[in-house]
């Protein structure tokens, strides 16, 4: 079962140290996005990195609509990687979505996470009356065409063999396979519930000490929801990063991303 | 920027890693219908382009270093305009093609629809399908009830209404069955017993029909007390009786046939004491129901005709 959940997700573990960092990619990318941040925490952390299922390197054949149809399919994911490794007193860092995955499952399991950071992370993306969440329906839904339209351009995101392979020459007959499956309409089922989540109720329920990192100007996830992540989670801090811009700080600006990161984790 | 990018037939512009616009060729400028180079990409971008952009531009170049054939709209004096982007990075800087996309556009708006409308269909269908498959289950819940109706009203039907005993329809059945059974089966030959009340229309004359119905009755009890199943009991006329005996051996027939006699002689009747008449007959290869019966109302008749409350045996 253990090494089922490790290949299903390619969970990567490295660094070494008595605290775990469990890092978490948003949607449209995988576990190589923080290629830049892990080297700064491989010598006093243990670091687990993981692709949810259709991402990545997972297998998605494990692939279900059903399961994946809410974030809480992708939640279990999450759930069900830390029970694979027996992760305690985890240190939880997720990009976007992943801010709402790791909430999820942070109320389905109080103790399993010490902290929790989620950067550019929105409750719900759509504007709903008294909330302002950025986006119309009609903007959501162009977007999913636009992604539908998009199609090979996803598909080189999902399978990042392109670059990756040129260090990881190990392309297995079974590799590819996972590659193959790992198909758009996945990919468009996971924009679809983000797009369209709404976890804004279960706000109040985040039992663990949580980091807001916001960055100045992030188009996805306006500064306006960050202020309302940090209202409706108790015990929360919200922090404005001096200089990164942008949706992807962990990308554009991994220095002070990292900085964010272990000042709040001491 | 050199004469030939600038007028190159596609848009060129460079872009910095924060997404801020540096450079921008007059082609491109045209296309935006602007004499001033726009600052953000993001003052370029329709909404959802903005989304679409910030998902996923930033991982790619991070990742793959370059974008390629990347759809996105742009706005143009308020209308959103399809495109494509490239875009290389080359000594921290994005060097970024755009090229309009209008008629192919058009064509992938057709298959967007027309793909959307076939799935729409599909679902549709899917819809109806279990919408169908529920209408199946419940006809055939209601055929399995109609088939346990049926079966009750089957039982009733193969009821004489007066005794409760089978019926003449019924009777004429299982003799047929049994006849068949016992030409496959020589060790499962039977008798045929018939029996009528002695002076039964002195009882009805004397008593009226209501009394005579209650000696019907009464005779049907004790016969089913005395003679269990695997034999049968039938009423097949007004005061007359058929009687299967699953008896094999024609001797063991008779002897219950005369134990059945001697019994309701003996009996204690409610009503009024009553004797039948009796005639006896073992199948024979060959029989048939018609053959059967008129040989045990042979042995019957011979009964009546030698004082009655006997049996005789053919």
């Amino acid at each position: 079962m253990n090494q089922h959940i490790i290949k299903r997700n390619h969970v990567q573990v490295s660094g070494s140290g008595e605290r775990t960092i469990v890092f978490a990619h948003g949607l449209g990318c995988d576990q190589t996005v923080w290629k830049n941040i892990v080297p700064a925490f491989a010598a006093n952390y243990r670091v687990v990195l993981f692709d949810y299922v259709g991402a990545g390197r997972s297998d998605a054949s494990a692939s279900s609509a059903e399961r994946y149809s809410s974030l809480h399919g992708y939640a279990q994911d999450l759930l069900e990687v830390c029970d694979a490794l027996q992760l305690e007193n985890i240190i939880f860092v997720g990009h976007s979505v992943s801010g709402m995955i790791g909430s999820l499952a942070a109320i389905q399991r109080p103790g399993l996470f010490d902290k929790l950071i989620m950067i550019g992370a929105s409750p719900c993306y759509l504007n709903e009356p008294g909330y302002n969440g950025g986006f119309e329906l009609e903007e959501i839904s162009e977007l999913l065409d636009m992604m539908e339209i998009n199609y090979n351009e996803w598909a080189k995101y999902l399978a990042p063999i392109a670059m990756l392979n040129e260090e990881k020459p190990e392309l297995t007959a079974e590799f590819e396979m996972m590659l193959n499956a790992n198909s758009p309409v996945i990919a468009r089922q996971f924009a679809e519930a983000t797009f369209m989540s709404d976890h804004r109720h279960d706000l109040q329920n985040i039992p663990v000490r949580t980091l807001i990192i916001q960055t100045k100007e992030d188009a996805i996830a306006p500064l306006e929801v960050a202020q309302y992540l940090h209202r409706h989670i108790p015990n929360s801090e919200l922090s404005i990063m001096e200089t990164a811009k942008g949706h992807n700080p962990h990308i554009s600006h991994p220095e002070e991303t990292v900085q964010e990161i272990k000042r709040i984790i001491g | 920027m050199d004469e030939q990018l600038n007028a190159a037939p596609c848009g060129y512009f460079i872009m910095q890693h924060d997404w801020k616009i540096i450079d921008m060729n007059q082609t491109l400028k045209d296309m935006m219908k602007t004499e001033q180079s726009p600052s953000h990409i993001h003052d370029v971008l329709t909404v959802p382009s903005r989304i679409y952009f910030q998902t996923y531009f930033p991982p790619a170049i991070a990742v793959h270093k370059k974008v390629r054939e990347m759809y996105l709209n742009v706005k143009v004096d308020g209308r959103s305009v399809p495109v494509l982007l490239n875009a290389n990075e080359r000594n921290g800087l994005l060097e970024c093609v755009i090229v309009q996309i209008k008629a192919r556009d058009e064509y992938e708006n057709q298959l967007m629809t027309a793909k959307k409308n076939a799935e729409r269909i599909q679902k549709e269908t899917d819809v109806t399908y279990t919408k169908l498959l529920g209408i199946l289950r419940e006809v055939e819940e209601k055929q399995q009830q109609l088939l346990e109706l049926n079966s009750v009203l089957e039982k009733l039907a193969a009821r004489d209404e007066l005794t409760g005993l089978h019926n003449r329809r019924i009777f004429q059945i299982e003799l047929a069955a049994a006849i068949e059974n016992a030409e496959e089966n020589d060790d499962q030959s039977f008798s045929l017993l018939l029996l009528d009340i002695d002076h039964f229309k002195h009882v009805n004359d004397t008593y009226g029909h209501a009394t005579g119905d209650l000696v019907l009755k009464e005779l049907a009890r004790k016969m089913e007390s005395a003679v269990l199943p695997p034999h049968t009991i039938a009423r097949i006329g007004g005061e007359e009786f058929a009687i299967l005996l699953q008896e094999p051996i024609p001797e063991k027939a008779i002897e219950k046939a005369e134990d059945l006699r001697k019994f309701l002689v003996s009996a204690k009747w409610e009503i009024l004491p009553i004797t039948v008449s009796m005639g006896i007959t073992h199948f024979q290869q060959g029989d048939t129901r018609n053959s059967l019966y008129i040989r045990a109302d042979d042995a019957l008749y011979a009964s009546k005709r030698n004082g009655r409350n006997q049996l005789t045996c053919n």
